[in-house]
């Protein structure tokens, strides 16, 4: 596999996609399970909230909680791709340094 | 086992060592690396101290090893780093090495410059062989025939004739064949030359140029140079010399080229023939240097490693006193008192290897000197000493700060960074610096940022750790609270009718804020299992007035802390009187202190604690301003509870029962402290004196003299002296109290800032994420999300670590320690040479 990064954009890559990994599939979780702390984040109005909560038993807030759930969790999934590829060029690099004996 | 509460303790010694066993016996000791010498010939120039030979041969192989090493550079070849750490090398083999390094040293001299010709010689028969085709190319086209025959040449006669006519007039015009001479210039003085010949020659010599079209190198200095052929024809002797003497002028390299085309080619043939000869010369003997110098860069780390270590022995050993009468030498050394077996050990190792019968020894010396203060630390306490040695080393003896800050300092950069999210990010990161720790280590040139870093990898990691439990208290990851328990609060009761403005369709409808009750009467507060358990309830995190109630829960808590860590301080500087034997600071200092700091604001940290568990939400129209009630304590200004409007007294001045009463102590007290601390220790002082002259004047033996006047520090007018810096000292506790219990009041500042920033960054970064409600927003969220993390790594993390990591810092150093640290010792320097393994040379004391 050819190397397209250096050493530290790889590893800076692996820290970031670890964190964004753990990060995300929490707060897919957290999405998931309605917690009200994340309600000022969905991207409702207000009046929405009352007339859904009252009237139509919050389907529509339940519909937008489950959806930024899942694009949390393809997210996390992006950056489980990106792990890979940013380890495998850290790895490259590594390699190629022992070569020449740095 | 030492400890490392306070520094070691250290005893001046004498080292006999006999000349034979001197060498081996200081390169064990440098191996131990446990006493500190001191330099006894001072005031010796460096040129007559004993050893300097040695020195010198030293220097000598370490300029080899440099060029060496610049060598390898050169080539490419990468130079092995060392592993371990050899062992002291004996005299012998210093003699070894030299002979090893001059014989590489003339060898890779002689390298380069036979290099340097064989590389000159092939540039010449390059330039030869470009010279030898232009020439084929102007004879072949038949030039110098034309030249021979043409009109020119009657011009050139004619020319000739004119102008030589008159002076050489005994001599007719020959009917001379036209020589030439070739040769190769530099390219930018071809104008110049031409231009000179013209003039010397008065037209009559013909110069061609032509430039050749590839570059050559300079051998000498590696550059590369256009040069350009040039032929210059001329009639004559006289000519010919002028033409020579241009060229020398001009450094023109001259070939001899022959004028016939036969003789052309068969020179060409041969100049090719050399020129590959040359070329496989050069290439065998490239390939020679290439193998002694890999040869040598494997050993060439050692060499170095050894040689430093020599140099220093012989440097160490310049500082030794000769007893030539004894034949032995003498140095002295501080050492840890634990210690000295070791030493001994050491010494008789030594002796051994040098095969000397007569041991050497170590003996301990009385002194008044104030010893060196040494710290036995390990790598995980070696940094917190570290940053408290930064401010001032411990003076002899002395309590040392450093095991209560392995705590207290990752616990106070907790409260001021105070994110759970945060904190576990900078845990993990601080992790993989331990679990790589061996490898790192190993590694030399570092960086002085990446080296300081790694040196506090263990502060860093006990800091996130503290930074995860205060997080966790504050209820705060990355901003956001988390519902572990099951919030206290819901909004039961509802205070306007919102299904009947939901079914207003009014889309301006804007939700008004409305207060969540936690009184007994309402039901938005449900304690029946008790309040949160651990931490902030997470309901806070949507409360618009959330800033008010943490900025108040924050001051309080800061205050606190402060007057705890202030006592703790005073506390530990009895540690310090007892030892010292100095019984008066425990009375004149230590009680008075403690004292005047509990009436103020050890009463405040009580008052805190009793308006917290006494007064509920039921009373919250009636509670007591402290801070207010503290200024009127001091100005004894007690006022009369206002009555309510149901009959019950507004508890807003007095909330105990004989509270001026015991506030009007308290200042009396306070005050009273003042004086004590003022005039306590001059007027003991003063009476001591008087009291050992009266019995040195009755009683001419009594001991008690010497122990007065050392004791006092200064002569008999020094009354006024130790009034005066009593008076200092006062004064500076006294302000210095209210000063620094406000100083704490930063622990609030930062860790408000902190909560904003993160706030901030969330709702501008993260929040933007979440706006698409359809899958469109993955690629939104993926981008967002890494400049999410990379602002909150660079600006919450380490903008805001460093900040609270300097301001704990600033606490521990002046607020803590300035209740009863010295800082006036000097540290420990070892002779030790495991430490040239890194690079540092050790310098005798």
């Amino acid at each position: 596999m050819l190397k397209i990064c250096g050493p530290k954009l790889a590893i800076t890559g692996i820290i970031i996609s670890v964190w964004g990994l753990f990060q995300l599939v929490l707060m897919g979780v957290f999405f998931f399970v309605e917690s009200p702390a994340l309600i000022e984040d969905l991207p409702m109005e207000e009046h929405d909230y009352i007339q859904d909560a009252y009237q139509n038993h919050g389907i529509k807030i339940q519909a937008a909680y489950r959806q930024q759930a899942l694009n949390c969790w393809v997210c996390a999934g992006l950056y489980a791709l990106l792990l890979i590829f940013s380890g495998q060029q850290a790895f490259q690099s590594l390699r190629q340094s022992s070569y020449t004996g740095m | 086992m030492g400890s490392l509460f306070r520094s070691q303790e250290m005893a001046l010694c004498q080292v006999f060592l006999q000349s034979e066993a001197a060498y081996c016996c200081t390169a064990e000791l440098g191996e131990l690396g446990v006493a500190q010498f001191r330099d006894l010939n001072r005031d010796v120039n460096a040129f007559q101290r004993k050893f300097v030979n040695e020195i010198r041969r030293c220097d000598d192989i370490e300029r080899i090893l440099r060029f060496l090493e610049k060598q390898c550079q050169k080539e490419k070849v990468p130079i092995l780093r060392l592993g371990e750490n050899p062992l002291t090398p004996s005299p012998r083999e210093l003699a070894d090495l030299e002979t090893t390094l001059e014989k590489l040293e003339l060898e890779m001299k002689e390298f380069n410059t036979n290099y340097e010709a064989l590389q000159r010689n092939n540039m010449d028969l390059l330039e030869l062989k470009h010279v030898l085709r232009k020439a084929q190319t102007i004879f072949d086209t038949g030039e110098m025939g034309a030249i021979q025959d043409s009109a020119s040449h009657a011009e050139l006669m004619n020319s000739l004739t004119s102008r030589c006519g008159p002076v050489a007039s005994g001599s007719p015009p020959r009917e001379a064949s036209i020589s030439f001479m070739a040769g190769t210039i530099l390219a930018s003085k071809v104008q110049a030359f031409e231009r000179l010949i013209w003039r010397i020659s008065r037209g009559t010599i013909l110069v061609r140029c032509s430039d050749i079209e590839t570059l050559l190198q300079d051998p000498h200095t590696g550059e590369d140079v256009r040069k350009s052929i040039f032929f210059a024809f001329y009639q004559g002797e006289q000519l010919k010399s002028r033409v020579k003497k241009v060229c020398d002028a001009f450094r023109a390299t001259v070939f001899p080229c022959p004028d016939q085309p036969q003789d052309i080619r068969e020179m060409s043939i041969q100049i090719m023939t050399r020129i590959e000869d040359l070329k496989t010369l050069l290439g065998h003997t490239q390939q020679h240097r290439q193998q002694v110098l890999t040869a040598s860069a494997k050993n060439v780390d050692s060499w170095t490693v050894k040689v430093r270590k020599i140099k220093a022995v012989y440097s160490l050993m310049n500082c030794f006193n000769i007893d030539t009468t004894q034949r032995c030498f003498i140095g002295e050394a501080w050492c840890p008192t634990q210690d000295l077996e070791r030493i001994r050990m050491a010494l008789l190792r030594g002796s051994e290897a040098a095969e000397c019968s007569v041991p050497s020894f170590i003996t301990p010396l009385k002194t008044n000197d104030t010893p060196p203060t040494y710290h036995k630390t390990n790598k995980f306490t070696s940094g917190f000493q570290a940053i408290v040695d930064t401010y001032g080393v411990a003076t002899y003896r002395e309590v040392n700060p450093a095991p209560f800050t392995v705590i207290t300092f990752p616990f106070l950069f907790g409260v001021m960074f105070g994110d759970a999210g945060h904190g576990l990010v900078m845990t993990m990161m601080a992790s993989v610096l331990l679990w790589k720790e061996k490898v790192i280590s190993k590694q030399k040139d570092m960086g002085e940022i990446a080296s300081t870093i790694f040196g506090g990898r263990y502060i860093i990691f006990l800091m996130g750790l503290f930074s995860i439990y205060t997080g966790l208290i504050y209820n705060d990851v990355f901003s956001r609270s988390l519902n572990i328990f099951g919030s206290r609060w819901s909004a039961q009761r509802s205070v306007y009718n919102l299904s009947e403005d939901a079914a207003n369709n009014d889309t301006t409808f804007v939700f008004p804020t409305f207060q969540l009750d936690p009184t007994n009467t309402s039901s938005d507060y449900i304690y029946d299992n008790g309040p949160y358990p651990f931490g902030l309830d997470p309901a806070w995190q949507l409360a618009t007035n959330k800033i008010n109630f943490s900025n108040s829960y924050k001051m309080k808590m800061s205050v606190i802390l402060g007057v705890i860590h202030m006592l703790f301080g005073i506390c530990l500087s009895t540690f310090n009187h007892t030892y010292f034997k100095k019984k008066i600071n425990l009375i004149c200092e230590f009680v008075p202190q403690v004292i005047f700091l509990s009436c103020m604001f050890g009463y405040l940290v009580v008052l805190l604690f009793y308006k917290w568990i006494v007064f509920t939400a039921d009373k919250s129209g009636c509670t007591p301003g402290l801070l207010i009630g503290l200024i009127n304590m001091f100005l004894l200004k007690h006022q009369e509870n206002p009555v309510n409007k149901d009959g019950t007294e507004c508890t807003i001045y007095s909330f105990y029962p004989h509270q001026s009463t015991v506030e009007t102590i308290l200042v009396v007290v306070a005050v009273l402290c003042f004086p004590w601390m003022l005039f306590g220790k001059p007027l003991y002082n003063r009476w001591h004196t008087k009291r050992a002259h009266y019995s040195e004047v009755h009683n001419i033996d009594e001991a008690t003299t010497t122990e007065s006047s050392t004791d006092d520090g200064h002569a008999g007018d020094g009354f006024m002296d130790v009034m005066i810096y009593q008076g200092i000292h006062t004064i500076e506790f006294c302000l210095g109290v209210v000063s620094n219990t406000a100083s704490y009041l930063r622990l609030w500042a930062l860790s408000l800032a902190h909560t904003q920033l993160s706030e901030v960054i969330w709702s501008m970064a993260l929040a933007r994420g979440f706006a698409f409600n359809s899958i469109l927003g993955v690629p939104v969220l993926f981008c967002i999300f890494s400049f999410w993390a990379i602002g909150s790594l660079c600006i919450l993390i380490l903008m805001e670590g460093m900040s609270a990591f300097l301001h704990a810092l600033r606490l521990h150093w002046v607020e803590f320690q300035n209740k009863f640290y010295g800082g006036n010792g000097y540290p420990f320097e070892p002779f030790d040479l495991r430490q040239i393994h890194e690079g540092v040379m050790p310098e005798p004391a």
